[in-house]
């Protein structure tokens, strides 16, 4: 029902982060960006591979994201995700609160109680 | 490729598992073990599918359509109240859109030419309709003038003879740019040309084309007599144009290079409205400057020795034409129409409180659904939402049907105010457009009373069987809305006995001269060739042979006045001061045949109605405001101003007063002048008897005179005052109709109240039958219960009549708006109706046996 709540306990915020950040390497298909997310954090983030399609679908409404059928090597018609122009800027912007968020628990954390 | 949403989504779930389990055989699993943890990664696919379906849908909208069918299906279920609840807003939203159908074609919409909103008329500030010489136009349509087009147009009644019959059209001469300018094309035929040589061609009407040619194409190129010459109908105009006069509807459209000539017409005539579009990028304050220069510059060019040219080109101003030229029919019921639309407002307002109390009457079998409902977790929004819905079905259903009433509304109304008769008042987009929005409002009102009926808290708790049925409702609110109801029903009453009083006292009002047994008829002579004195000489012919018609006793000429519809004004000089007053000329014997009383001095004698004496009477009213007092007037001199040295006339007889054109004033100062040797009259005859059985003889005896001239119209007196007072019998039927469907609709929402109330306390009237009560005391019981918000609405219904008394005082005549029998009437009505609402639902339970009543849920 309530389109935040993941089973990863990730933000729905963070999800789409993600997904740009993926296909900003170049097009791919669903579950090429659920397996590259996987690698790439080296199994920490444990994303469930359905909740991609809704956040991609939405990314698709909003315009940051297109996508394709497309024939692969294998001979499979697969969809492919592409960024656009506007998913770029998104990207950008999201990256930059995403370090402000890090610095900012980073300092939280360093912090000695009483000094 | 796969083309539909799902299908392709559907293809992308079941590669992706395919892909991922691949990976996991290669890495060593068995193919089960692979898809079992490809599925696992994955998660809930049908929450996938759900989740992206929801992306691209309105979760709103989607759930909306669904309330709606269920709605509908509920209403279905019950139909004797789904009919009662259609029923009821029909009548509600019907009566607004009927009115503001007539508000819209009399007040609101401009007059079907292209570009409305840039045409002005010339007149003058201080006059209403101040026309100009054909020249002064002349000299504003120069190119490179004020005007990027400039017409002139004035009106004249006109005969049209064709096939052998004769019939009265309403003529406009028009510049031969007219059709042009205002961006009118014919639907038939053509407009006119720019040449002189169309001097004897003619444009007819749509309605005027079907109503005395049957719609005939072929009439168009066909030549017909209009005035005493064959004219050449060249064009028809397109249906819905009728003029740039509301009210006026013009019949024919002549170019007025044909008016001197063709057909005779009073020099006075000639004067003209100049209309046009001001030319590209003037503003309108540049406009009339320059317009009153033009005309200054016109007027010393034309006698220049004469002085205040500068001034009277200074009164000149630019009045906007979007509305066409300034309209009697308009201004007459501009105010009575305000009115109507106040008194719809309250019966929209009852009927949005009468179906919000059916529906909520209603919820009393879905208390339990509704309680299930809420303790499942639907939020109150829902709620709302869900009551929204079945409103909306309502409401489309008492749209279409007010719709249909309104129209036939709508039509029948010009046949019965002869004044609105060519007034087109069809449901224009405007005035559909504001019935759906009062019809979305309604809805929302509706459904958001409703949800304040409901006690949420209660309703939850009660989700158990065996527990009192009903006890989820807030009663107050109901009782609230019954009240407003009531409150709103004293005001309408209050209205409508005021309007049919006023109605009845208008008509059976002192005129001052003869309430029956007078004829009046029009029939001018000039319109068929005669030159004046002949005319002249026809009225007195005529008047010689009605005279000695048996049932006659006398008869007589005037100008105008005693209702004919016609009334002269003329400048008086007394005292140093300039006076307009009502002046009416006369012939021999019209006082006796008015039975005008003579209250000192005499009437004129023959010879000085057929020449030119210099003499005049004066009604009291005009003796008492200029002349001191009515005793002395006789033989006192009263100067006329005639644009020379002045007209002077001894007075030789003071009358009694008569009735204005509109019945309601009797202390217009009138002045009295010898008709000589006018041309255009009205006869009057007064009968013995029953004058309208004279008519017939009346007819033979203009007709051995000369059957050339029509007889334009011969009307008893009590059909002229009928014509007099359309206005206030719209209002005396439309608030009478109004209040008896606001007291009906208060009767049904106090009944179903009571019912809802009886329904209730069934148990509790079993109680009471076992204890010994009567029939009457439990009837006083429920009466009394009935009593307060019945006085509740009572006060506010008389605070609110109070209120509106002094917008009520312009309308009614001879009895005040705060009049005591109306409120009392109002207060009685209410009351009967009351007590009848509150024993009626009463009577099935009272009959049945205690155990029954004690047994009931």
């Amino acid at each position: 029902m309530s389109h935040g709540r993941r089973r990863s306990g990730l933000l729905q915020g963070t999800l789409d982060l993600l997904i740009l950040r993926t296909l900003l390497f170049g097009p791919l298909h669903g579950h090429g960006i659920a397996k590259h997310i996987q690698r790439t954090s080296a199994d920490v983030l444990q994303v469930e591979h359905g909740s991609l399609y809704p956040a991609l679908h939405r990314l698709e409404k909003n315009g940051c994201i297109t996508s394709n059928w497309e024939q692969t090597e294998r001979g499979r018609e697969m969809r492919l995700y592409r960024l656009t122009a506007k998913g770029r800027k998104q990207l950008t912007a999201e990256e930059s609160k995403w370090k402000e968020l890090a610095r900012a628990m980073t300092r939280m954390l360093r912090t000695v109680p009483g000094a | 490729m796969p083309t539909n949403r799902d299908e392709e989504l559907e293809r992308e779930i079941r590669t992706h598992l395919e892909l991922e389990a691949e990976e996991h055989i290669a890495a060593g699993m068995s193919p089960e073990d692979a898809h079992a943890a490809a599925r696992r990664s994955f998660g809930h696919v049908i929450r996938t599918r759900e989740d992206v379906t929801a992306v691209w849908t309105n979760v709103w909208l989607d759930h909306f359509w669904r309330d709606l069918r269920q709605g509908l299906r509920s209403l279905r279920r019950s139909p004797r109240f789904t009919a009662t609840a259609v029923v009821t807003l029909a009548v509600g939203i019907g009566a607004t859109a009927a009115v503001f159908s007539a508000v819209d074609a009399l007040l609101i919409r401009p007059i079907p030419v292209s570009a409305p909103e840039e045409l002005y008329v010339v007149r003058r500030a201080g006059e209403t309709r101040a026309r100009f010489p054909f020249e002064f136009y002349r000299t504003l349509n120069e190119p490179g003038g004020v005007f990027s087009g400039v017409v002139a147009s004035f009106t004249f009644p006109l005969t049209v003879v064709e096939g052998g019959t004769g019939t009265r059209a309403k003529a406009a001469f028009v510049t031969p740019n007219y059709f042009d300018v205002l961006g009118v094309r014919p639907q038939l035929g053509r407009s006119f040309r720019d040449e002189e040589g169309d001097a004897l061609t003619v444009v007819v009407s749509h309605e005027f084309w079907r109503r005395r040619f049957n719609g005939r194409a072929s009439m168009v190129g066909e030549s017909v007599r209009v005035g005493r010459q064959p004219f050449v109908i060249v064009g028809v105009a397109p249906p819905d144009f009728q003029g740039l006069q509301l009210g006026l509807a013009v019949d024919l459209w002549i170019p007025m290079a044909a008016s001197p000539e063709a057909i005779q017409i009073p020099a006075f005539r000639t004067r003209v409205d100049v209309v046009g579009r001001l030319a590209a990028g003037l503003s309108i304050p540049t406009a009339t400057s320059r317009v009153r220069t033009e005309h200054q510059r016109w007027a010393e060019g034309v006698a220049p020795a004469s002085a205040g040219a500068r001034t009277k080109a200074r009164s000149i101003v630019l009045r906007p034409a979007s509305h066409g030229l300034e309209s009697h029919v308009r201004d007459q019921f501009r105010a009575s129409l305000s009115l109507l639309v106040g008194i719809c407002a309250c019966l929209w307002i009852i009927t949005i409180v009468n179906v919000s109390g059916l529906l909520t009457a209603r919820l009393r079998e879905r208390q339990r659904e509704i309680g299930i409902r809420l303790a499942l977790g639907v939020t109150s929004a829902r709620l709302f939402v869900q009551m929204l819905a079945e409103a909306v079905v309502l409401l489309c259903g008492g749209v279409f049907l007010g719709v249909v009433v309104a129209v036939s509304v709508a039509g029948a109304i010009p046949r019965w105010i002869p004044a609105w008769e060519g007034l087109d008042l069809r449901l224009s987009p405007l005035v559909l457009t504001i019935t759906a929005a009062t019809a979305v409002v309604t809805a929302l009102m509706v459904a958001l009373i409703q949800s304040a009926t409901i006690d949420r808290r209660r309703l939850l708790s009660y989700v158990v069987p065996n527990v009192p049925r009903f006890a989820g409702c807030r009663f107050r609110v109901s009782t609230a809305l019954v009240s407003g109801q009531l409150a709103l029903t004293i005001p309408l009453i209050v209205t409508a006995s005021l309007m049919v009083r006023s109605f009845v006292n208008l008509g059976s009002a002192e005129t001052g001269f003869a309430r029956s047994h007078l004829l009046q008829i029009e029939v001018e002579p000039v319109l068929v060739g005669y030159s004046p004195e002949r005319a002249s000489a026809y009225y007195t012919a005529l008047l010689d042979r009605l005279r000695v018609l048996p049932g006659v006793s006398d008869a007589s000429v005037s100008n105008g006045g005693a209702l004919s519809g016609y009334d002269g004004i003329a400048a008086l000089h007394q005292d140093g001061a300039r006076h307009e007053v009502r002046t009416i000329a006369v012939g021999e014997r019209y006082f006796s045949t008015l039975d005008i009383r003579v209250l000192s001095g005499r009437v004129f004698a023959r010879r000085e109605t057929e020449g030119d004496e210099r003499v005049a009477i004066v009604n009291a009213a005009l003796a008492g405001r200029f002349l001191v007092d009515e005793e002395t007037a006789v033989g006192k001199t009263v100067t006329l101003e005639d644009g020379e040295g002045g007209d002077h006339r001894m007075i030789v007889g003071v009358v009694e007063n008569t009735t204005d054109a509109n019945l309601r004033d009797k202390t217009t100062p009138t002045l009295y002048v010898p008709a000589g040797r006018s041309a255009l009259l009205v006869v009057h005859v007064r009968t013995q008897s029953d004058s309208a059985g004279s008519i017939p003889m009346i007819r033979q005896a203009a007709a051995s005179l000369d059957p050339n001239v029509p007889i334009l119209a011969i009307e008893t007196i009590d059909s002229r005052r009928r014509s007099v007072l359309q206005r206030e019998r719209l209002l005396a039927a439309a608030s009478t109709g109004i209040a008896c469907i606001a007291l009906t609709l208060s009767a049904v929402g106090l009944f179903a109240l009571v019912s809802y109330a009886v329904a209730t306390r069934t148990r509790e009237i079993g109680i009471r039958q076992a204890l010994g009560a009567r029939r009457s005391q439990i009837a006083r019981l429920f009466l009394m219960d009935t009593a307060r918000p019945l006085a509740l609405g009572a006060m506010l219904g008389l605070g609110t009549s109070i209120a509106l008394a002094r917008t009520l005082a312009a309308f009614v005549y001879g009895v005040s708006p705060t009049d005591s029998i109306a409120y009392i009437m109002a207060i009685s009505l209410l009351v009967l109706v009351a007590a009848g609402a509150t024993l009626l639902p009463l009577r099935q339970t009272v009959r049945v046996s205690a155990s029954a009543n004690l047994k009931a849920d």
